[in-house]
């Protein structure tokens, strides 16, 4: 069983988690001053917790109660800041060495030779000679050869690739900070999202995106659309609800749990919305709105709404109809989650 | 030539004390080296050796110690008193001053603490070492050089 339970206080500030480990990777995402970097100081022992109990593979690495502290040295964790510890006065095969001492010597060199391979490192380079992305290659496979059994990426410019080729190369827990959700992803088993200092939600990332428990997760994973809304009709037997929003009415799945007449939030991706100009037909389950503004975003343009209302579309969807001003938003029925 | 062996004597004595006072020295940083209370109220012990006046220990030394014969061991001591506690504080501080990710990556890959000061913190503070080991030597050499030069004013 890995599991941990840390409690540690700041001033200002208290970190408390408790997040059990699955195999494989998982990532923590929060934003800023969320206690990410300061979570996986705790598990590397670096900052002794204040409180709770570390159990890595059955094995005691902190327990507050019993007074257990394991050292850094002895953890088995091994920790990647966001700033490369790369020892600057080694070249990095002998970074790599310094790390791959608990093996008999055949055996180091053997799996030295093997992980400078595998990360394509120029052995004889100082750490200063290489790019970035090298350094952080060189320093995971520093950390690999010291034959973790949790590794602890602190941001950084990791990514998907990157991810893969540690769970090829070693089968050690992977526990992931980081404020990419895209790369949560793609690459993580398991999502937690961490909000000053306490988990708010876990589970598999594409669930985690999916099903938002409240309001202020909503928000965090970037869903813009939070609308107020009352339940005027429920009907489990055809699956249909229909909720009353400031001003207009739209269908939605059967919500369980809830009764007409209650007050709910209900959030909506802005990329599931779907726009036509207002010369159109009314399509379906749609409102008629003004635009107010328009943002450019990576992969397209914002659109905000009145009524507080944003849709993401194609930059050529766009283009082809931008003088219009009023519009009808359509929200699809299963693009509505009621929070 | 007595100034030529005045020289030499004084670098012996300079040199001998620098070269102990590193030892002991690094010995002290790497015992004191951690943020625990008691260190730090060793480091205060050091600091109050840096209190003891220089040039009148020296003389102490050198004459009651000494007798009658002049020893040079005897100044290398009392060049010791001032420059030991003058060179561990100076390593503690250099040694300090080495980012502590280095130190924590080190133990996080499973160093022990000697190893993490003989592979990590010394080489990477080596410059400042070198610097507070000259500077132990200047200081050492320079009270024995005064110190020699009023007694053998006096005597003479």
């Amino acid at each position: 069983m890995t599991q941990l339970r840390v409690v540690k206080k700041r001033p200002g500030f208290v970190l408390d988690v408790e997040l059990p480990l699955a195999e494989g990777v998982t990532a923590i995402y929060g934003a800023t001053g969320a206690g990410k970097t300061l979570l996986l100081h705790l598990l590397a022992g670096y900052v002794v917790p204040d409180g709770g109990r570390i159990l890595l593979d059955d094995g005691i690495l902190f327990d507050a109660d019993t007074g257990v502290n394991l050292p850094p040295r002895l953890r088995t964790t091994v920790y990647i800041g966001a700033r490369d510890a790369l020892f600057p006065h080694m070249t990095v095969r002998k970074n790599v060495m310094f790390a791959a001492r608990r093996l008999k010597r055949l055996e180091r060199h053997r799996r030295v030779a093997e992980l400078m391979e595998r990360f394509q490192l120029a052995a004889d380079k100082a750490p200063r000679d290489l790019a970035p992305e090298e350094r952080l290659r060189a320093e995971i496979a520093r950390a690999l050869a010291a034959e973790p059994r949790l590794l602890l990426l602190d941001e950084g410019s990791v990514d998907e690739g990157l991810v893969k080729q540690i769970r090829e190369s070693s089968d050690a827990r992977l526990l992931m900070a980081t404020s990419d959700l895209d790369l949560a992803c793609a690459a993580a088993d398991e999502l937690a999202l961490l909000d000053a200092g306490r988990i708010v939600q876990r589970g598999a990332p594409a669930a985690v995106l999916q099903k938002p428990e409240s309001i202020e997760i909503a928000r965090m994973i970037g869903i813009p659309n939070i609308l107020p809304a009352s339940v005027i009709e429920l009907d489990p037997g055809r699956n249909t609800s229909r909720l009353e929003f400031e001003g207009f009415t739209l269908g939605a799945p059967y919500i369980p749990g809830h009764f007409k007449g209650d007050r709910v939030w209900v959030a909506v991706r802005a990329d599931d919305l779907r726009v036509y100009p207002g010369s159109a037909p009314a399509p379906p389950n749609s409102v008629g709105v003004r635009l107010v503004k328009t943002t450019n975003r990576a992969r397209g343009v914002r659109m905000e709404f009145e009524r507080a209302i944003f849709a993401d579309v194609s930059r050529a969807d766009f283009e082809k109809q931008r003088d219009n001003q009023t519009w009808w938003v359509e929200f699809p029925a299963t693009s509505l989650r009621v929070l | 030539m007595p100034h030529w062996n005045s020289l030499v004597l004084v670098m012996r004595v300079g040199l001998s004390a620098t070269l102990i006072a590193l030892a002991l020295g690094l010995w002290i940083a790497r015992l004191l080296h951690g943020p625990e209370k008691r260190t730090v109220a060793a480091r205060w012990l050091i600091v109050a050796g840096l209190a003891l006046p220089p040039a009148i220990l020296c003389g102490y030394f050198i004459f009651r110690f000494s007798g009658r014969a002049f020893h040079w061991p005897w100044a290398v001591a009392a060049g010791l008193v001032n420059g030991l506690p003058l060179l561990s504080w100076w390593l503690l501080t250099s040694i300090d001053r080495v980012d502590s990710r280095y130190r924590n990556a080190a133990r996080s890959l499973g160093a022990s603490e000697w190893r993490v000061f003989l592979r990590i913190s010394l080489p990477l503070a080596w410059r400042p070492i070198l610097a507070g080991a000259a500077i132990v030597f200047a200081r050492v050499s320079a009270e024995f050089a005064a110190v020699l030069l009023i007694s053998r004013r006096l005597s003479s």
